[in-house]
C-alpha cells in the first residue's frame, strides 16, 4: 500500500504555487517535467547558475585534469607574485604556487565539507524534528526548549564553539557546521510532522494498523522530504560559507593543503600588495553560493 | 496584555537558563580531558604539564568534584557574577568582556544602523522605480549581500578603501573613522536579507485589499507604500532586527579579526585559538543574554506597532501573528 498512497499525497504538493510569477506561469501553460525544464531555461540566471555549479563540481571531482598546475608542488619562484595573466589566471601566490589550481583543487575539500556538514544536519534535524513532533508531549517539549536556547547562540559561534571542544581540522569544522545547522531543521521537521499528521490520510494509517515507526518512516518523512530538500540546498550555501569562514579564521584546512576559506586566509598578509591571493578564490565561494542560492530556490518552485 | 508579558518573561528566563547549562555543557562534553587540552593549547613548554598543574587546575576549574555539585557551583559563580579566570591571560573573564564590549557594541550599532537604512532604501527602490528591468535590477542586488562570504567583504573594501583610496585606517578600534568600513563590511550581509524580506513584505501588502481601497481613494504608488504598506511590511523587519543583535557577535568574530578591533567577537576567537574554555563558556552565556533581551524587548515592543498579537490573551480567542515563526540569521 506503500507506494500509491505516497505518491497520491504528493500530487498537490507539485501544483504550481504563486512564489515565483515567470517560473510559475511557465508551469501553468502546461504540466509534466519537459515544460517545466522550458521554464527554467528560459530563465537566463537559473542556466547560468546550473552551468557554473556543474563547473565547480567537476573541480571537485576531477581536480588534476582541469587544474593546469599542482597546488602545492608546482612551486614557480620566477614568477612568484605575479598578478592575474593568460599563463596563470588567477595569479601566482608568495611561494609561485598557481592560484587558479589552488582554487580548482580547494574545490574538493570545500565541497566535500559543505555536503558533510548538510547531511549532518538534515539527518539529526529531521530525526529530532519527527521525534519532537510525532510523540510530542515531554520530548516535544525538551527538544524544542533545546532547540531555542541553540538559536540564541549565532551559528558561528556555535560552531567555533564545537571546534573548540572536538579540535582543528576540516572534519570537525564541517561537524561543527553541521551541528549549527540542526536546530534550524529540527524546527522545519517538526512543522512538517504536524502539518502532516493531521492528514486525513494518516488516520487512514493509523487504522489499518500501521505501526509507529512505520508511519513515521513511510508517511512523514516522505511527504517532509520537499521541504526538507528546499531548506537542505539553501543550507549548503551556508554551509559553503560557514565552513570557508571558519578555515579563514585557521581552524580548518592545514597548509599547503588548499581550501577556499584557507586560500583567502593565506592572502591576508599581502592585501596591500597582491589583491587576486584573496579576491579570486573571494569571488569564486561568493558565485558558488549565489548559484547554489538561485538553484535552490528553482528546486523551490518546482516543488510547490 | 500582563498574561503576555509574564509569558514573555518565564520564556526568556528558561532560554537564559539553557544557555547557562549549555556553557557548563560544554566543558563536560569535551571528547578528552578539557584539563590537558588547556595545557597544551597554551603553548609547547605547557604541554608538558607536571601531574600537579594538571590537578591544579583541574581543582581550580571545579573538575574533580561530582557532576551534580559542579553544576550547582556553576550556576551560583554566574548568579553572582564570577565567571572564572581567562586562562590565557590570566585576567578575570568579566574584565577581559567589559574591556572588550564597547569596542563591539559600537561596531553593532554602526552596522545595524547602516544595514537597516540600506534595506529601506534599496526595498522601497525595487518596489516603486519606474519599469520592471530597474525594480528587479534592485531586487536581486539583494541576493549578492546573501551570498558573499564576510570575510571576503571586509577584505575587498580593506582592500579598496583603506590601501588603493586611503581614505579608512586599515587596523584597529580608534575613533569614529575606524568603525565606518567594519561596520559597513557587516551590513552588507545583514542588509541584503532584510533588503529581501522587506521587498517581500511590500510586493505582499501592497496586493491586500487595503491597498486597492487606498489606490481607489486615489493616493498615487508612493503614498500607498509608503503610508500602507510600509507600515505593515516592516512587522518582520522589527523581529529580524532584532535577532540580528545577538547575530552580531557572529559577524563581529570576523570582521574584528581583520580590522584588529579588540572586541568581544575576537576575543571569541581567541578563546577558541587558546582552548580559553572558562573565557569561551563566558561567552557562550553572553551571547545568549544578549539574544535574550533583545528578543524580550523586541516581543514585548511588537504590541505597540501590532495590537494583534496580544489580542488572543485578551480575549481568549486564537488568531494574531505568530511570534515564533521566526526565520534565523546566518
Amino acid at each position: 500500500m506503500t507506494g500509491t498512497d505516497i505518491d497520491l499525497v504528493r500530487l498537490p504538493a507539485l501544483e504550481p504555487g504563486a512564489a515565483d510569477p515567470p517560473a510559475a506561469a511557465a508551469e501553468s501553460t502546461g504540466r509534466g517535467r519537459f515544460s517545466r525544464l522550458r521554464g527554467w531555461l528560459s530563465a537566463p540566471g537559473a542556466l547560468v547558475s546550473a552551468v557554473f555549479l556543474l563547473l565547480v563540481l567537476c573541480w571537485a571531482a576531477v581536480p588534476g585534469l582541469l587544474a593546469p598546475f599542482d597546488p602545492v608542488s608546482d612551486l614557480d619562484s620566477a614568477a612568484a607574485m605575479a598578478g592575474p595573466s593568460s599563463q596563470h589566471w588567477f595569479g601566482t601566490d608568495p611561494l609561485g604556487r598557481d592560484v587558479y589550481s589552488r582554487v580548482v583543487h580547494g574545490s574538493r575539500l570545500s565541497m566535500l565539507a559543505a555536503g558533510l556538514a548538510v547531511t549532518i544536519s538534515v539527518t539529526a534535524g529531521a530525526v529530532l524534528g519527527v521525534l519532537a513532533g510525532y510523540v510530542g508531549r515531554w520530548l516535544d517539549s525538551l527538544l524544542m526548549r533545546t532547540v531555542d536556547v541553540l538559536v540564541a547562540i549565532p551559528g558561528l559561534l556555535l560552531s567555533m564553539v564545537v571546534v573548540s571542544m572536538l579540535g582543528f581540522g576540516v572534519v570537525n569544522v564541517a561537524v561543527a557546521v553541521g551541528v549549527a545547522g540542526i536546530p534550524g531543521f529540527a524546527r522545519i521537521m517538526r512543522a512538517e510532522t504536524l502539518r502532516i499528521l493531521s492528514r486525513p490520510y494518516l488516520d487512514a494509517a493509523r487504522t489499518s494498523g500501521l505501526g509507529h515507526v512505520a508511519i513515521m518512516v513511510r508517511h512523514v518523512l516522505p511527504n517532509a522530504s520537499g521541504a526538507l530538500a528546499v531548506l537542505a540546498a539553501l543550507e549548503l550555501g551556508g554551509a559553503i560559507l560557514a565552513v570557508s569562514a571558519l578555515s579563514f579564521l585557521g581552524f580548518g584546512a592545514v597548509p599547503p593543503t588548499p581550501e577556499w576559506g584557507a586560500l583567502v586566509n593565506d592572502g591576508r598578509g599581502y592585501i596591500a600588495s597582491a589583491w587576486w591571493l584573496t579576491a579570486l578564490p573571494g569571488a569564486v565561494i561568493a558565485a558558488t553560493v549565489i548559484a547554489i542560492n538561485r538553484l535552490s530556490r528553482e528546486i523551490g518552485v518546482v516543488q510547490r | 496584555m500582563l498574561r503576555y508579558v509574564l509569558r514573555r518573561l518565564v520564556q526568556a528566563l528558561i532560554v537564559l537558563w539553557g544557555a547557562v547549562t549549555v556553557s557548563f555543557a560544554v566543558l563536560q562534553l569535551t571528547p578528552g580531558d578539557p584539563v590537558r587540552i588547556m595545557l597544551g593549547g597554551a603553548g609547547d613548554a605547557a604541554a608538558a604539564a607536571s601531574p600537579e598543574q594538571v590537578a591544579a587546575l583541574r581543582a581550580e576549574l571545579g573538575l574533580d568534584l561530582p557532576l551534580w555539585q559542579q553544576y550547582l557551583d556553576f550556576l551560583g559563580r554566574v548568579l553572582t557574577g564570577d565567571l572564572g579566570t581567562a586562562y590565557s591571560t590570566g585576567q578575570p573573564v568579566t574584565a577581559e568582556i567589559a574591556q572588550a564590549l564597547p569596542v563591539t557594541v559600537e561596531l553593532g550599532v554602526a552596522a545595524i544602523a547602516t544595514s537597516v537604512v540600506a534595506a529601506l532604501v534599496f526595498a522601497l527602490l525595487g518596489v516603486l522605480l519606474p519599469g520592471a528591468g530597474l525594480r528587479s535590477l534592485f531586487q536581486s542586488v539583494t541576493v549578492l549581500g546573501v551570498a558573499m562570504p564576510s570575510f571576503w567583504v571586509a577584505i575587498v573594501a580593506l582592500q579598496l578603501f583603506s590601501f588603493r583610496l586611503g581614505w579608512f585606517p586599515a587596523f584597529g578600534s580608534d575613533g569614529v573613522v575606524a568603525v565606518v568600513l567594519p561596520a559597513l563590511a557587516m551590513a552588507v550581509l545583514t542588509a541584503g536579507t532584510l533588503a529581501q524580506v522587506l521587498t517581500r513584505g511590500l510586493k505582499d501588502a501592497l496586493t491586500e485589499p487595503y491597498a486597492d481601497t487606498a489606490r481607489a481613494k486615489g493616493l498615487s504608488e508612493v503614498r500607498v507604500v509608503l503610508g500602507h504598506a510600509l507600515r505593515n511590511a516592516s512587522l518582520p523587519v522589527f523581529t529580524m532586527v532584532g535577532m540580528m543583535v545577538g547575530g552580531v557577535l557572529g559577524g563581529a568574530a570576523i570582521v574584528e579579526t581583520i580590522f584588529g578591533r579588540q572586541g568581544v567577537g575576537q576575543l571569541f576567537v581567541e578563546a577558541v585559538r587558546a582552548h580559553d574554555f572558562p573565557l569561551i563558556q563566558a561567552l557562550i552565556i553572553l551571547t545568549g543574554g544578549v539574544f535574550v533581551l533583545v528578543t524580550l524587548a523586541v516581543d514585548l515592543l511588537y504590541p505597540l506597532i501590532d495590537p494583534r498579537v496580544v489580542a488572543p490573551y485578551r480575549s481568549g480567542r486564537t488568531g494574531g501573528v505568530d511570534l515564533t515563526a521566526r526565520t534565523e540569521v546566518a
